[in-house]
């Protein structure tokens, strides 16, 4: 299930506006990180949601066309790839959207940061 | 995770600003033509030689044979209005450009494009454009890029959604022309 966070105003907004509004999924955050970062898009006028982990990511990214997915890969990289493969394969389906930004807390070389790359993501480090 | 949470939304910013520009324009393609006369653009005599897909900095070579060169350059001059396999065809043919291909190097390196073949092409240079997407990491459908529009009769229309720069060398050097003034 996916839990709306952030920009509670954006049910208001016009078409117009709203076309320049992000819709961003946040996934794999402990909850503060969470809270923080919906604070931090809603600022910059996008709109953040989070994903529980309740249902598959594939089926959350079907029912919901969002533009960019912003994905913990700091734990446990068999869900990481899991992760990673299912937003690859909506991309395969639906051209470039969404986008995938992979965020580690811990540096885990240049090689995991090429295999995500060539997955199509990018990656940053919050050290 | 760190106090510090800038640098995702920083990042989260470029790749949004990358999605915009997918979205209005496509990919970026770069078109190297070599055996430039000096003074000249894109003039008869010079060849199409390599064509290369950039993404993030990351440059990967399209693997097209001349008669793929040829038909996507000539897409790429033409990418503002979709055209027909005939018409592909037909301009191909009239334009010096491709029919003096290559003459610069003294060594001539022409192809008739026919147009049958134009649709045989555009199979190949999507299979082109899907092998070098996926190899810089691009999940993009090639159908999206080499766009096939349908009109109200019959008639299939081609034409290439993408950001095109060409690259010249020739004795003085690479050279690069601005896409929005070249040709």
């Amino acid at each position: 299930m996916a839990v709306e966070l952030g920009n509670p105003w954006r049910a208001n907004v016009g078409s117009a506006e709203a076309m320049i509004v992000a819709e961003i999924l946040l996934v794999k955050f402990d909850q503060v990180t969470e809270g923080r970062l919906a604070e931090l898009f809603g600022c910059r006028g996008h709109h953040a949601i989070t994903h529980s982990g309740d249902q598959p990511l594939s089926q959350v990214l079907r029912r919901r066309g969002f533009d960019l997915v912003i994905l913990d890969v700091s734990c446990d990289y068999s869900i990481t790839r899991k992760h990673v493969a299912a937003v690859r394969a909506r991309r395969e389906q639906h051209g470039l959207r969404p986008m995938l930004l992979c965020v580690s807390r811990v540096y885990r070389g240049p090689q995991f940061e090429l295999e995500l790359e060539r997955e199509g993501a990018r990656v940053v480090y919050v050290l | 995770m760190s106090s510090d949470l800038r640098p995702i939304a920083e990042r989260a910013e470029v790749l949004l600003a990358e999605l915009a520009g997918f979205s209005q324009s496509g990919p970026e393609l770069r078109i190297v033509h070599r055996f430039q006369e000096p003074g000249t653009d894109c003039q008869a005599g010079e060849e199409i030689w390599v064509i290369s897909v950039i993404l993030r900095g990351r440059k990967t070579v399209l693997p097209l044979s001349l008669a793929l060169r040829q038909v996507v350059n000539y897409l790429a001059e033409t990418r503002h209005i979709p055209q027909s396999a005939t018409q592909i065809a037909a301009g191909m043919r009239r334009s010096a450009f491709y029919v003096k291909h290559g003459m610069n190097s003294g060594i001539p390196s022409k192809r008739k494009i026919s147009r049958s073949a134009v649709k045989e092409y555009v199979k190949r240079i999507r299979k082109a454009f899907g092998l070098s997407f996926r190899e810089i990491g691009l999940d993009l459908d090639p159908k999206r890029v080499l766009v096939s529009k349908t009109t109200v009769g019959n008639e299939i229309h081609y034409q290439l959604r993408a950001r095109i720069e060409w690259v010249h060398l020739g004795s003085d050097g690479v050279r690069v022309i601005d896409p929005t003034v070249a040709r």
